[in-house]
């Protein structure tokens, strides 16, 4: 059952049993103290008959002369007052009628709870019709006189009757406008529900961008503020691991290709070997291709295990002086460099910078050698290093090579990436830049490249420590 | 002679490529990139190509729309092995997938496979003193036709296809009596022994030792 129903039944409900509850109550109320005032009524009526009587009865005649002025006086009292609405009955001592109105049936067991001096009244029923039967005695000379009078309260039933049936009607046109009111309420007050949970189904379907366009101030407003949140956050988690899903999709579709070529060269001249007669020349020929391949190989394993290894593990940074450290590369670099006609220029300024030490040259010396492939004939390379804060420095690698073009830029730290396709190269994997990112990041910084086409490369390493 | 362009830009595999075509009697050129195998096919022609996909510049898909008009029958070299990409490849007009890493028998099968498809291949083959006609499907030595059963003929032509190279028991096996080799089986061996005895090349046909058979031909 939906709650819009729930919250209108119930409301409903309520309202129908409260209003009938206290509808029922207060028409008894009424009719209870209506009641209360007709039988008071009755019984004033009843003890001014007996005055009455009292007064005019004779007094110490024969008990057949007072017997007979009995009988008298009652007709006289009876034919005097009797109307429509009243009855009269009087009755002597051993309780015998002595005059009664008409034919209505008294309630002869009044008469015996009564005790002298006393008077005593209750409601009959007869016929369809009530009535209030009240009673009292009167001491006379000759004995004891029963009094009682019927009046007809019909009315104040026939009142109840009508105002229970007119209240029934009243609840049932309540029932319709509350109905319609309430209907109208929760619509109103839910429909932000609704809404909600229109914004959760598009969300369970994949809109994860969709959110609960809610506005109210009140807790169902708070509920889809939170919800919107938890969308918020849920929807840049699954972005992010879209993202990763398909840059890992990517990088075991690019791993694939970068191990099945030097994989079909092995595989291809170690088959000739194994399967052909084959002329000296050739064979030392293919011996080669399967050993530079297979070093292809060997690289290619070291430098995505070195990825690994600074992906997923945590360094401890050491004070490390910068100047040692550019030094170091020079002496790692020299011979190299000579070979291809590099110069290569470093200025540092003597300070302490706190950093994984052996990744620092990793990243250095990757840029350095990138460097170097850059230059074609000689060139020179800069290296240089400062401190711009208190916790960061930079570092600049710029060499005068043939440059970058610039729609590749974006794309050089991509794993597998290379600017030169062209495979008669320095077999490099594709894997450096992407390390050195790694490794920038890993101290807090950033790395930038400016080119220009013929003019060179410089690197900018922004780093803390 | 047939004429083969190979449009592979690794050195190496264009190499092993190269090396083993023309040992097998086709005469091969070498493409590095896309824009080299379009000038190429410009200034000769060609009666096969083998092209790689993912060659810098301008990549394989591109150069085989210059090719289709040209209704010159293409096997793609690719490392891709996916179904989408053959799919691809081969509703561009490839006539079929070679897929890196390949052993050389399966290369020279496929190139064979597509020049017959052509019939571009020689029909009447004359080798070791035979000539066979692969459309009559008859050998015939000193003008005399000799006798092969159905599984002797297929044996023969896997030979003479592969010649010089070392056939192993388990291919021989999977190529002319299909399923896998148990290791085990004579099959392979009488089989060898009756289509030497039969065609007289005891010398030709060599045992390797431990391995399987070699056909023999000095070109």
């Amino acid at each position: 059952m939906k709650l819009s129903w729930k919250v209108f039944f119930s409301t409903l409900i309520i309202t129908i049993l409260t209003f009938s509850i206290g509808g029922y109550f207060l028409i008894s109320a009424v009719f209870q103290s209506a009641l209360h005032r007709e039988s008071s009524s009755a019984l004033e009526e009843n003890k001014m008959l007996r005055s009455y009587f009292g007064a005019v009865i004779p007094t110490a005649t024969s008990e057949a002369q007072s017997k007979l002025a009995m009988i008298n006086i009652s007709d006289s009292i009876i034919s005097h007052f009797t109307n429509d609405k009243l009855s009269i009955r009087i009755s002597d001592d051993a309780q015998n009628i002595i005059a009664q109105s008409d034919n209505i049936n008294f309630d002869m067991n009044l008469l015996k709870q009564l005790e002298d001096n006393s008077m005593s009244y209750k409601t009959i029923e007869y016929n369809g019709s009530y009535y209030i039967q009240t009673a009292s005695v009167l001491q006379t000379f000759t004995g004891k006189v029963y009094l009682e009078t019927i009046h007809d309260i019909s009315s104040i039933f026939t009142d109840r009757q009508n105002l229970f049936s007119f209240y029934r009607k009243l609840i049932f046109c309540m029932l319709v406008i509350n109905g319609l009111l309430v209907f109208f309420m929760t619509l109103w007050t839910l429909s932000p529900l609704k809404r909600l949970s229109n914004t959760t189904r598009e969300i369970a379907k994949g809109k994860y961008s969709d959110r609960a366009a809610i506005q109210t101030k009140d807790e169902i407003g708070l509920l889809a503020d939170d919800f919107n949140k938890m969308a918020d956050s849920l929807e840049t988690k699954i972005r992010d691991l879209e993202a990763t899903t398909i840059s890992q999709r990517d990088f075991i579709g690019s791993f694939a290709h970068e191990i099945k070529t030097p994989l079909t060269s092995i595989i291809g001249y170690a088959d000739m070997l194994r399967s052909k007669k084959m002329s000296e020349e050739n064979r030392i020929l293919a011996s080669d291709y399967i050993f530079n391949e297979g070093k292809r190989l060997e690289a290619l394993s070291l430098k995505l295990l070195d990825l690994l290894v600074v992906k997923n593990h945590k360094f401890e940074m050491k004070e490390v002086n910068m100047k040692e450290l550019f030094n170091n590369i020079k002496g790692i670099m020299e011979l190299t460099l000579t070979d291809s006609n590099i110069m290569l220029q470093i200025s540092a300024e003597d300070i302490q910078i706190r950093v994984e030490a052996d990744l620092m040259k990793t990243l250095i010396l990757n840029l350095v050698d990138n460097a170097r492939k850059a230059i074609k004939e000689s060139g020179i390379i800069s290296l240089t290093g400062k401190r711009i804060s208190d916790d960061r420095f930079i570092i600049i690698v710029k060499d005068n090579g043939k440059g970058i073009p610039a729609e590749e830029l974006s794309r050089i730290t991509e794993i597998f990436y290379m600017v030169d396709k062209s495979r008669f190269r320095d077999k490099g994997v594709g894997i450096g830049l992407s390390l050195c990112k790694e490794i920038v990041e890993l101290h807090g910084g950033e790395m930038k490249f400016e080119s220009q086409i013929d003019m060179g490369t410089s690197v900018y390493l922004d780093l803390r420590g | 002679m047939i004429r083969i362009l190979i449009v592979e830009d690794e050195k190496a595999i264009s190499d092993l490529i190269r090396m083993n075509l023309f040992e097998a009697g086709y005469f091969c050129d070498c493409a590095f990139d896309g824009m080299t195998a379009v000038n190429m096919l410009d200034e000769n022609k060609y009666d096969l190509i083998l092209l790689d996909i993912l060659l810098p510049e301008v990549d394989g898909y591109e150069v085989m729309e210059y090719v289709k008009p040209l209704e010159v029958p293409v096997i793609f070299l690719t490392a891709k092995a996916s179904v989408d990409d053959r799919v691809k490849g081969l509703k561009l007009g490839a006539d079929d997938y070679l897929v890196k890493p390949f052993e050389i028998i399966e290369l020279l099968a496929r190139v064979e496979a597509v020049l017959r498809r052509y019939n571009l291949s020689q029909s009447i083959i004359e080798i070791g003193g035979l000539t066979v006609d692969t459309k009559a499907r008859t050998v015939k030595k000193e003008n005399l036709e000799i006798p092969l059963t159905k599984k002797e003929y297929e044996l023969l032509i896997f030979f003479i296809n592969n010649k010089n190279i070392a056939l192993f028991r388990d291919k021989i096996y999977e190529k002319i009596w299909g399923g896998d080799y148990m290791g085990d089986s004579r099959t392979v061996d009488l089989h060898v022994q009756r289509l030497r005895k039969k065609l007289g090349w005891e010398q030709l046909i060599t045992a390797v030792y431990k391995v399987g058979y070699r056909l023999e031909i000095n070109q």
